[in-house]
């Protein structure tokens, strides 16, 4: 049971390091009307995930700390957090880094560069599913 | 000729006839040795040759020092090669020892027939006393004449002797001699070989470092270039989707420039790293089964406005569904280059046609330019990487000379066939074959390992 919704709107977590993307990210989800929780690196996103569990986590995959691979893991792993769907952000594009971030769990994957746009249409196509 | 001597001399002339022979035996002996130590050597380099072919399957830059293993065993080869050749010279020398020593042999026997010839021998058949005549009439006394021809044959007979027992001495030593060179060639090849062994397994292990180190290089480049390029334009779709408010058309004009010219710099990073891939020799393909129709489609899609502002007639005969087994992204990437340079290369007013059929489990394609040709001195170097064509950098047309080597890079690595036909301010044709099953992975190995 996420905490979101105090007025109603999902709760997103945007993981990266470079904070002109970040921000880039927050902006463009904050006005499609989601809440943004934002994280500078790994260890953070992973806190952040635990204490507020979102609806869903954006992660960029070369963070410091921890890498969007592990924190996706450990996401997994944990029982309160096992199901939250994760979208990897990934500045490579090789077939063996997307096998695996899928393996890792992740639910979705997009490549850098990736248009604000689409990163909001494949935010809000998982959390329809739901 | 039945004098007890002249029996001794033929005696000790078979007997040396005999040492020869056994000394010619150790020769072939030792030629066998030198022959055997050779077969193991050209084994060794059979071994090489093996090893150079499981080193293709590693890349380019283990192939290179499987190479240089192989120039260093075939030196080792010639090595072993001159070493029998000195060998070889040692057993003549002993060859012409030997008939040095029949010489000896035979002479003596000649003087003794000489000297035999002015003698009658007479042996009383009763008494078995022999009687010694001289034939003319000399005055050398027969007595002294019998004490000669004993002397002489004595001589003979020690020099037989003598000659059977230096036949004896060279056969022993030129056994002995074809031993030690045998040991010492096995010995300087065995020690080559460990050497090489151990050189390369430290080669390798310097190459596995280098190919990490290449790895995270690529690695970390394409985060380094991708990220602000990611920035660039994410800021820029925002601006001009209005997200910060109106935008002027001007305005609008100026950044659809700036995001040109990123997409520009994110298409110059893209190459730069699938070149980066081919040197590491991991051209790796994300096979599914796409359609190369769609995919042209997609294409023709991308480059119409480009193709629209300069005035070219873009025609394509749509020809149905074209199923493929390939890397969906990569077979874009090898249209995006034909057509591209198809339009930058034709002038304004003319036309770029794309043909497509399949047959014999083959899709091809073709891609017709109007444009200006390609020179017939630049047609050899057209797929080399950084090349330009003349007409390319005459006209200041841009490229990078990365596109065409990059498509037959891909088309390789699909185990197709790209070609090409031009006339000078005609044309040009590109032709592409492509199978429509891409190969299995164990066919790709057998091919390596071939």
């Amino acid at each position: 049971v996420s905490e979101l919704a105090k007025d109603g709107r999902p709760l997103v977590l945007v993981a990266d390091d470079d904070d002109d993307i970040r921000a880039l990210i927050v902006f463009r989800l904050e006005r499609a009307g989601y809440e943004v929780l934002p994280a500078a690196d790994g260890e953070t996103a992973l806190q952040l995930a635990t204490e507020r569990r979102p609806d869903l986590a954006v992660l960029d995959v070369m963070m410091p700390k921890l890498d969007g691979y592990e924190v996706t893991q450990r996401l997994r792993a944990q029982e309160e957090t096992s199901r939250m769907p994760v979208i990897l952000l990934t500045a490579r594009a090789q077939e063996a880094d997307v096998a695996r971030g899928l393996e890792a769990g992740a639910d979705d994957y997009i490549k850098k560069p990736f248009s604000p746009q689409e990163l909001g249409a494949r935010v809000q196509a998982i959390l329809g599913r739901r | 000729m039945t004098s007890p001597e002249g029996r001794r001399i033929a005696l000790a002339s078979t007997i040396s006839s005999l040492l020869i022979a056994s000394a010619l035996g150790a020769t072939i002996w030792s030629f066998e040795q030198a022959g055997q130590q050779r077969a193991r050597a050209e084994a060794a380099v059979r071994d090489t040759q093996r090893a150079q072919r499981a080193a293709t399957l590693l890349g380019r830059e283990r192939e290179t020092m499987a190479e240089y293993l192989l120039v260093r065993s075939r030196a080792s080869l010639r090595e072993l090669s001159s070493l029998q050749r000195a060998f070889d010279q040692a057993l003549s020398k002993l060859s012409v020892d030997s008939s040095q020593e029949d010489q000896l042999v035979k002479e003596s026997a000649v003087a003794n027939a000489r000297l035999l010839e002015q003698f009658r021998m007479t042996t009383n058949g009763r008494t078995g006393a022999v009687a010694v005549e001289r034939l003319d009439a000399s005055e050398v006394p027969v007595a002294s004449a019998v004490a000669a021809l004993g002397a002489v044959s004595e001589a003979a007979a020690r020099k037989s002797d003598r000659a059977a027992g230096n036949a004896r001495t060279r056969a022993l030593v030129a056994a002995i001699l074809a031993g030690l060179i045998a040991l010492g060639a096995g010995l300087v090849f065995a020690r080559y070989a460990l050497r090489l062994v151990r050189r390369v397994t430290h080669q390798n292990e310097e190459l596995q470092q280098l190919d990490q180190l290449k790895d995270g290089f690529v690695a970390s480049v394409s985060h380094e270039l991708r990220t602000p390029l990611t920035s660039i334009r994410g800021y820029l779709e925002l601006v001009l989707d209005g997200e910060a408010g109106e935008v002027s058309v001007e305005q609008e004009q100026f950044l659809r420039i700036v995001e040109r010219n990123a997409d520009r710099l994110l298409r110059l990073v893209g190459d730069l790293l699938f070149v980066a891939q081919l040197d590491a020799g991991r051209l790796e393909l994300e096979l599914s089964q796409s359609d190369l129709a769609e995919i042209i489609e997609g294409s023709l899609q991308g480059i119409r406005p480009f193709a629209e502002a300069n005035k070219i007639e873009l025609v394509a005969d749509p020809n149905g569904s074209l199923p493929i087994s390939g890397d969906a992204g990569r077979l874009a990437q090898l249209v995006d280059n034909l057509l591209s340079n198809a339009v930058k290369f034709t002038p304004p007013g003319g036309r770029v046609r794309v043909a497509t059929r399949e047959q014999d489990g083959s899709v091809y394609f073709e891609v017709a330019d109007s444009g200006i040709g390609i020179a017939p001195e630049d047609r050899d170097r057209l797929f080399e990487r950084f090349f330009r064509a003349s007409s390319a950098t005459e006209r200041a047309i841009q490229g990078t000379g990365l596109g065409l080597s990059i498509a037959k890079a891909i088309v390789d690595a699909h185990y197709g066939e790209l070609s090409f036909e031009s006339v000078e301010g005609k044309g040009t044709t590109f032709r592409v074959r492509l199978p429509s099953a891409a190969p299995t992975a164990s066919l790709v190995a057998q091919e390596a390992a071939a």
